[in-house]
């Protein structure tokens, strides 16, 4: 089986947000979590794109939900993360904590 | 909401339509909270966003675009211009002063005024031949802008701002040389090139909008 593709900074944090939000997971929802969960905002442009970009990588799949009137008849483009997505989050997750293994940082769970 | 048709519009020249469709309902769903002028923000911003992913996913690619572009819109008008300058122009417009006759600077005016400030000051170009000059002009540009976009499918608004970039990039420098090695009148002749890329442009959203009908049906 080919290694998991690395993740950049922001797309670790973008499946993660994915994740969290289980079958709810669209753009307004992805930023909303990643607001709540990290304290910033990320600027339209880079979520869109980098949904786009984990979509061609094959980490993501989308589908399109039923147009709303709130929504100026625009349908919600749900996605979800891949199998191949998770081996990457999963991959980036222990590569993650063996670097912060016996880091001598006091009061940071290692966990 | 008519600004919104319009920024699904724009970023449909950057995104398949479905997805520019689904990323314009999204900020409409926070419109009403956050305004007029965050939702304009979030367009532009994602416009720029992805021509750059555009241009940054394949620069090699895109830098031979800027040439080729830019050699076009250089050969093309050099050759056109010269011929109807030789066939059609009598005797003075032959007699063109051979001290600017291999200037760079002197070609580059030429070919996008269309004005030679060397000939005598009563010669002008008949109207209809300026017309005819200035609709050639216009239709190799748009045929440039179009050739272009069919050789970057899904990238076409990247690969014309390369082309832009490319073309500023020259003028500003042509225009730098001007004023330190031949300040002169020609510098009032300076293109602005927004004309130029204007008509490029339109010759890309052209091929998109094709690529766009046919992927949809």
């Amino acid at each position: 089986m080919p290694a998991p593709p690395i993740l950049g900074e922001f797309e670790h944090i973008v499946l993660l947000a994915i994740l969290r939000l289980g079958d709810a997971a669209y753009g307004v929802a992805i930023r909303n979590e990643i607001r709540e969960t990290t304290g910033r905002e990320p600027a339209p442009g880079a979520l869109y794109t980098t949904i786009d970009r984990l979509e061609d990588k094959g980490l993501l799949t989308s589908t399109f939900g039923d147009p709303t009137p709130q929504r100026g008849g625009r349908a919600k483009r749900y996605v979800k993360v891949s199998a191949q997505g998770l081996r990457a989050v999963n991959h980036a997750r222990q590569c993650y904590l063996r670097l912060w293994d016996g880091l001598p940082f006091a009061g940071v769970s290692h966990v | 909401m008519c600004s919104a048709r319009v920024a699904q519009w724009i970023l449909s020249q950057v995104l398949p339509l479905d997805r520019a469709a689904s990323a314009v309902g999204d900020w409409l769903e926070d419109a009403p909270q956050r305004g007029r002028p965050w939702f304009w923000a979030c367009v532009v911003r994602t416009l720029i966003a992805r021509t750059w992913a555009g241009l940054a996913g394949r620069p090699l690619t895109m830098t031979g675009w800027r040439l080729t572009g830019f050699a076009l819109n250089m050969l093309i008008p050099l050759g056109t211009f010269a011929l109807v300058m030789l066939l059609i122009v009598p005797g003075p417009g032959r007699g063109i002063d051979i001290r600017y006759r291999d200037d760079w600077v002197y070609i580059w005016v030429l070919t996008n005024t269309q004005k030679d400030p060397s000939l005598p000051p009563d010669f002008e170009l008949s109207w209809p031949l300026a017309l005819v000059s200035q609709l050639v002009w216009a239709a190799r540009l748009f045929q440039t802008g179009r050739w272009i976009a069919r050789r970057a499918p899904g990238r076409e608004v990247a690969g014309r701002v390369a082309i832009a970039v490319a073309g500023w990039t020259a003028i500003l420098a042509a225009g730098a040389w001007q004023l330190v090695f031949r300040p002169s009148v020609f510098a009032f002749y300076a293109p602005s090139g927004i004309d130029h890329d204007m008509i490029l442009f339109a010759g890309a959203l052209w091929v998109r909008r094709q690529h766009q009908q046919r992927t949809t049906g």
